[in-house]
């Protein structure tokens, strides 16, 4: 059941109503029961998986909380990280993992090895896990207590705004706000109109722009052999765009959804294309994995607080394993890794730059130097998406060689780039939406507040109107229903 | 304070669904025939329980069957339950979908759609599974027709039609006033040279019926016993492949095993006096020649087999009245735009009611003022008046010199010209006709006041018309 389906247009309503309505002591059941309906549209039998990784985290869990003994707590953790990552690597990796055995046996005169099994990618799975997994390594390391609630438990781990793509969510967090449902319920009036606007915006952000994109941009990787400069440096910029729009409106919707029933789940993107740094991009972008990747990750390995050599590594270990964490390839990989490389160079050369811009008298403290800034780090997060949206690693690179050897600036005049999927009328389109968000993401930037709350500050008048615009925008300008098939939010594959 | 939010939040509610409603409105797929001239919105538009003969089917209904005839000749009142391209589903639960509110006596049903199979062309798909309303019989005609994964998409019809933005005509925002009192018709007037297959009336093999069709006319024949109207099935006239004339006698083989009258029209065309070089507007359908030749046929077969009320004069059935006045404009419209000259014109014009006619003069050509002579002292145009040229709008056979900006001076300058009904103007520019006015021509335009059409363009070359 997708976000912008008719099926959420009724199974969202329902749900609401019906908790708010029900004693509360009955709401955790019931958010339970239609979380794994939810989750069931899609796969019926794969909510089996959710209840195994969360049967094992629990069990892990509790036994943790009850033995003394350090090397029991690391034995209970590692079995448990061992059951989650292996349902992980079996359903997500092991093809992968037979790919690049088989080149090696080949390279060597071997045959491939086939894939005995024929599996498809459960929806979310890397979310629910990583949430689960990072329960259990809490609870590890002392900084909280097992949830002795089964119910309270597998809520935490399959609520259905935030299941199949996050934001990955931290159990100090979350935990504690399912646990109170059984007492109070949290949401304000304004916190469910927020929490609708957020919903609408999200959907604008989806089905407006991001869907409306992806025809150019499904267009332009198509058709890359026998394209230009300008074409390809545009549908790398559209497909920043897109993903942003896609992933962005994904999150906005479930914080909605979540916000409305109440609960307030993590921030997941603070204005990311704002960035002026690399680093800061990854503050801003996808909060929730960047920070579970910091959290569980780079700070055991040693995180800064190390040589400048082993800061690197560790910063490149995260990095390359974030980009597996995206997809079972090796262009993820190599997203990851560039991301990266990013951050090594921007460090290295902070004190070069720094020296450079006192020797040209360089203000920092210019609107001038942070719009140059922020547009410098978002070609280079655009330069990088063109791994992350490329089939395969060859056409990656064949996509650079063509975006820089084939320069052909007139095709910005002969009306040539109407072919790739969007013509005039919808370009104009397209323009409209991004001059919103952009109105809206420089509001957010300066505001620190979400479009919903930015409403709410409104009259209510005003309000109004940008709320209705808006839905009949979406309802008009979305890009849904037949002779429509692009449907699925592109984290959903992660 | 809780109320107050509770009646905002209501109010907005109710604000944000007019909103909706009024944008579904204009995006909502309109039309089942041309130019947004819908067959359900008729139907939606007449008066309760007055219908008593249903003609069901496609196009080769709408396009072969006049009810205005019907009801002209034998005060009928019928109506062609007609989308096009309905296949059987369609044309079932459409007949359903109209007797919750009409009562007919006889239904009569054309055999195309069981030749043919499901629909294929995507408008035609899109007329039958979304001009009903939200009902019953839509939704079983949608699981009939349609892929289940599309069955929200077209009963909520908005996920097909939101996407219409890209193809907003003025019919959208205005609704064509054609639909308040026509009865599913379509008029052409096109002839296309027909011929009839050698010895295909001579055909008398009858090819297996398949258990769809069987199934189709039992359900039929079970609808009609319930609903408790005459069934009749019949085979409007069109090109017959052998193919086609052996399933229409397997359908007609089996009418008669089980009770159901078939009549054979495309067996009668000549007794119907269908001439094949000028009553057919294509292979598939009459134009509105022959259908009117057919209409009047069928009225003369119901006046005698049939006990049906001639409602002629009855208050109830004024719009009936409308539409064969409607009709009658229709034709006439057609003559003018085939008149062979000047005067046949200006004839047949004075004929038309609620037209308004605008005519620029070339004021420089010295053309003979005595071959016009009758008509324009009929609307008062003096011959000064005419040699000096100019525009005139001619309305109720009195003309009035307008002003001069759509004076022709240069060779061929196309413009546009609009009569909007509600303001009473004329614009220029308007997307809808373009009219290219010629020197030393009389330039004459047309326009239905009912429709605010532009209906006639023509110039007629003064100096060479002595």
């Amino acid at each position: 059941m997708l976000f912008n389906s008719i099926e959420f247009l009724l199974f969202f309503p329902i749900v609401v109503l019906l908790y708010y309505l029900i004693p509360k002591k009955a709401g955790k059941v019931w958010l339970l029961i239609t979380s794994y309906f939810f989750y069931m549209c899609w796969n019926a039998a794969y909510a089996i998986l959710i209840l195994i990784s969360t049967v094992v985290t629990y069990g892990a869990a509790l036994l943790m909380n009850r033995t003394d003994s350090k090397s029991a707590k690391k034995g209970f953790l590692i079995g448990n990280l061992v059951i989650n990552f292996g349902i992980l690597f079996f359903f997500k990796y092991f093809e992968f993992f037979l790919m690049n055995i088989s080149f090696f046996v080949k390279l060597f005169g071997g045959d491939a090895i086939k894939n005995p099994f024929s599996l498809l990618l459960p929806v979310g799975i890397s979310f629910y896990t990583f949430q689960a997994v990072g329960y259990a390594i809490d609870v590890y390391r002392g900084d909280l207590k097992s949830e002795k609630n089964f119910v309270t438990y597998a809520l935490f781990v399959s609520f259905f705004p935030q299941l199949v793509a996050g934001p990955v969510e931290r159990a100090k967090n979350l935990l504690p706000q399912i646990k109170d449902m059984s007492f109070i319920r949290k949401a304000s009036y304004n916190d469910v109109v927020s929490g609708l606007c957020d919903m609408v915006w999200g959907l604008f952000l989806k089905m407006v722009i991001a869907d409306r994109i992806a025809l150019f941009v499904d267009g332009v990787f198509a058709n890359t052999y026998k394209l230009g400069t300008i074409e390809t440096v545009l549908g790398a910029i559209a497909f920043a765009i897109q993903i942003y729009c896609d992933f962005g409106g994904y999150s906005a919707i479930a914080i909605g959804a979540a916000k409305v029933l109440g609960v307030e789940l993590m921030k997941n993107f603070d204005t990311p294309y704002f960035a002026e740094s690399i680093a800061e991009f990854w503050h801003r972008w996808h909060i929730s994995l960047s920070t579970w990747f910091k959290d569980y990750v780079y700070i055991p390995l040693g995180g800064n607080r190390c040589s400048k050599a082993k800061k690197y590594r560790n910063l490149l270990i995260t990095f390359l394993v974030s980009g597996l964490w995206h997809g079972a390839s090796w262009t993820y990989v190599l997203w990851g890794g560039l991301h990266g490389l990013y951050q090594i160079v921007e460090d290295l050369l902070k004190n070069t730059f720094g020296n450079i811009r006192a020797a040209l008298k360089i203000n920092k403290d210019t609107f001038g130097y942070h719009l140059a800034a922020k547009i410098r780090t978002f070609l280079f997060v655009s330069f990088a998406w063109i791994f992350f949206r490329a089939e395969s690693v060859s056409q990656a690179f064949l996509y650079i060689r063509r975006m820089i050897t084939r320069f052909n600036p007139w095709v910005l005049y002969n009306e040539s780039l109407f072919k790739f999927g969007l013509d005039r009328t919808e370009t104009w389109i397209l323009m409209i939406a991004i001059a919103v968000l952009l109105l809206v993401d420089i509001a957010q930037y300066k505001t620190k507040k979400t479009p919903g709350e930015l409403l709410l500050k409104e009259n209510v008048p005003f309000r109004w109107i940008a709320v209705i615009v808006l839905v009949l925008i979406v309802l008009v300008y979305g890009e849904y229903g037949i002779n429509f098939d692009s449907g699925k939010f592109i984290y959903f594959d992660f | 304070m809780k109320l107050k939010r509770l009646i905002g939040a209501v109010v907005f509610s109710i604000v944000l669904t007019g909103c909706i409603l009024l944008t579904f409105r204009t995006l909502s797929w309109k039309d089942t025939g041309e130019d947004y001239v819908s067959s359900m919105e008729q139907l939606k538009n007449t008066p309760k329980n007055s219908i008593d003969v249903v003609f069901l089917g496609s196009s080769h209904v709408y396009c072969g069957v006049l009810p205005e005839v019907l009801w002209d000749e034998y005060g009928i009142a019928s109506f062609d339950m007609a989308v096009s391209g309905a296949d059987r589903y369609s044309s079932y639960y459409q007949l359903k979908y109209l007797l919750k509110k009409q009562n007919p006596k006889v239904v009569m049903v054309d055999i195309y759609g069981l030749i043919t199979g499901k629909m294929e062309v995507e408008g035609n798909i899109y007329r039958n599974l979304m001009s009903m309303g939200m009902s019953k019989e839509s939704a079983d005609l949608i699981k009939m027709d349609a892929d289940k994964e599309q069955f929200f998409d077209y009963f909520f019809k908005w996920p097909v039609v939101h996407s219409r933005y890209r193809e907003l005509k003025k019919g959208d925002f205005v609704k064509n006033p054609v639909n308040s009192y026509m009865k599913g018709e379509e008029l052409y007037w096109k002839s296309t040279p027909m011929y009839k297959e050698e010895g295909i009336d001579e055909v008398t093999a009858c090819s297996e019926l398949d258990e769809e069709t069987v199934n189709w006319l039992k359900d039929m024949q079970e609808l009609s016993a319930k609903e408790n109207f005459r069934l009749i099935v019949m085979a409007i006239p069109m090109h017959f492949s052998e193919e086609d004339k052996m399933t229409s006698n397997a359908i007609s083989a089996y009418c008669s095993e089980n009770g159901i009258s078939f009549l054979d029209f495309d067996a009668y065309a000549s007794g119907i006096g269908l001439a094949f070089d000028e009553d057919y507007l294509d292979e598939y359908h009459l134009n509105s020649f022959g259908a009117a030749k057919l209409s009047s046929f069928m009225g003369k077969y119901m006046s005698v087999n049939m006990n049906l009320e001639d409602h002629r004069g009855e208050k109830k059935y004024a719009d009936w009245d409308e539409d064969f006045a409607w009709y009658q404009k229709e034709k006439l419209f057609y003559s003018l735009e085939n008149a062979k000259d000047m005067t046949e014109y200006f004839q047949i014009l004075s004929n038309i009611d609620a037209a308004t006619c605008v005519m620029i003069l070339d004021g420089e050509c010295e053309f003979d003022y005595s071959n016009y002579e009758e008509y324009f002292n009929t609307v008062g145009i003096e011959e000064w008046d005419a040699l000096e040229g100019g525009t005139f709008v001619i309305k109720n056979n009195e003309a009035v010199r307008t002003s001069d900006n759509l004076y022709l001076e240069v060779d061929k300058v196309p413009f546009h010209i609009y009569y909007d009904k509600e303001s009473e103007v004329f614009l220029a520019d308007t997307y809808d006709f373009v009219f290219e006015g010629r020197q030393e021509f009389c330039n004459l335009l047309v326009i239905d006041e009912t429709t605010g059409m532009t209906r006639s363009a023509k110039g007629f070359y003064l100096k060479n018309e002595e």
